[in-house]
């Protein structure tokens, strides 16, 4: 019998751990510091369908009508899998360079996003305990 | 090392390449060309193992099939389903005469009873994938009228009526012969291909994520899609075809859809609905 498997979890959570490399100095230099102002504003990014619309694929603290398609980043590890903010911003910027084939858009890369928009939400996300 | 050992380690190899090879993911689906008919039953296995309490009819209803509490609001739109008006309008322009006193039931077998079912299919002669619209126009053409635009309301109601002597009858689209297998295989990977601002490919939502929620909605499987268009759409307020739902999705990725009966947009209707084979057909259906 052939088995049929989804890419799991388990799998995301390992390439998420992975070191990045190279792409998108010009991201980090876009993260901002953190501050209550760009924690909200990042969120509004989120959760606005026009912009990240995170809350399509992903459940976010506080989110309505949220997806599944993604991990539930309400209970995601954030800090352990990323490190830091960084990272974090570079994977939002092009997520297939640290796992590929992953189902989610390039954010920075096809330009869905500002490079300041990712670093935006990369606080919110930061934020997240 | 002796000869045998390097045999057994070559041996040994093949078996675990061999185990490795039968674990097929959603990805490998798209990205292994091994024909059409064992492309249908990997991907029918596939969604069998997704979905095991699921049976192959079930598909029909797309994503009412995932929850008892849409399906009931499906059950109580489908009393009065707004589709009906353009199934009417279809039935009364199939029924109209030509000018030559033919009528589009003398362009095909059976006066078109349970042809659909069969549509799109493989011309052999003019090596391309032919649809109900191309046939409708086709025999207007024979008859000595112009052909509808595509995407005109007419069309749509024609395509309607067309596909519904169909009703009640599982799809069953052939795949014959190295042209018919080149158009699948051509479906298949604009199916399986990344497109549009968004990066997502049909097979992103449509087979990995079948059953799971973008926001609100729930997304409907590959399986079964083709048998209820033409179809009428809340959101869409009229009933349309399969092809522009297809404009439709390139434009939520970000995509530059491609124009109506597109030789792309064909391939993937004929390998969607070669897919959608065994899955009884019901037209106008009707969806959010």
């Amino acid at each position: 019998m052939i088995k049929f498997r989804a890419l799991g979890w388990g799998q995301v959570l390992a390439l998420g751990c992975l070191t990045v490399m190279g792409t998108g100095l010009a991201v980090a230099a876009g993260i901002p510091p953190i501050n209550a102002a760009n924690i909200a504003a990042g969120r509004t990014i989120a959760f606005n369908k026009a912009q990240g619309n995170c809350l399509a694929c992903h459940v976010l603290p506080g989110g309505v009508q949220a997806g599944n398609v993604g991990p539930n980043l309400s209970e995601l590890p954030i800090h352990v899998i990323f490190k830091n903010r960084e990272k974090l911003a570079k994977f939002i910027y092009d997520p297939e360079k640290v796992i590929p084939h992953i189902n989610m858009p390039r954010f920075g890369k096809d330009k869905v996003l500002t490079n300041h928009q990712i670093g935006l939400v990369t606080d919110y996300l930061w934020s997240l305990k | 090392m002796k000869k045998t050992t390097v045999i057994a380690i070559l041996t040994l190899g093949t078996v675990a390449f061999g185990v490795q090879a039968q674990t097929i993911n959603w990805w490998d689906l798209g990205n292994t060309k091994v024909g059409p008919q064992r492309t249908l039953k990997e991907f029918h296995e596939y969604f069998k193992e997704q979905f095991p309490k699921m049976s192959l009819q079930q598909y029909a209803l797309g994503s009412y099939a995932f929850n008892k509490g849409l399906y009931q609001q499906y059950q109580e739109a489908i009393q009065f389903n707004p589709g009906d008006l353009t199934l009417s309008q279809g039935k009364k322009l199939w029924d109209t005469k030509f000018p030559d006193g033919k009528s589009y039931a003398s362009c095909f077998p059976n006066g078109g009873k349970g042809v659909a079912a069969s549509y799109p299919y493989y011309d052999a002669k003019t090596h391309e994938v032919t649809t109900a619209a191309m046939s409708i126009n086709a025999c207007r053409v024979q008859n000595h009228l112009k052909p509808l635009r595509y995407g005109s309301s007419s069309l749509i109601a024609l395509q309607t009526y067309f596909t519904s002597l169909s009703n009640g009858m599982p799809v069953d689209v052939k795949v014959q012969g190295p042209g018919a297998i080149k158009a699948f295989e051509e479906g298949k990977a604009y199916y399986f291909m990344r497109r549009g601002q968004l990066n997502f490919s049909c097979a992103t939502c449509h087979v990995a994520y079948a059953g799971k929620y973008l926001r609100a909605q729930i997304i409907s499987p590959l399986l079964g899609q083709s048998a209820h268009y033409p179809t009428y759409r809340a959101a869409w307020g009229a009933v349309n075809t399969f092809q522009k739902r297809f404009i439709g999705c390139d434009k939520k990725v970000g995509a530059k859809p491609e124009k109506l009966q597109s030789v792309d947009y064909r391939n993937l209707d004929y390998f969607m609905s070669y897919i959608s084979n065994g899955i009884k057909i019901n037209v106008p259906g009707y969806r959010p």
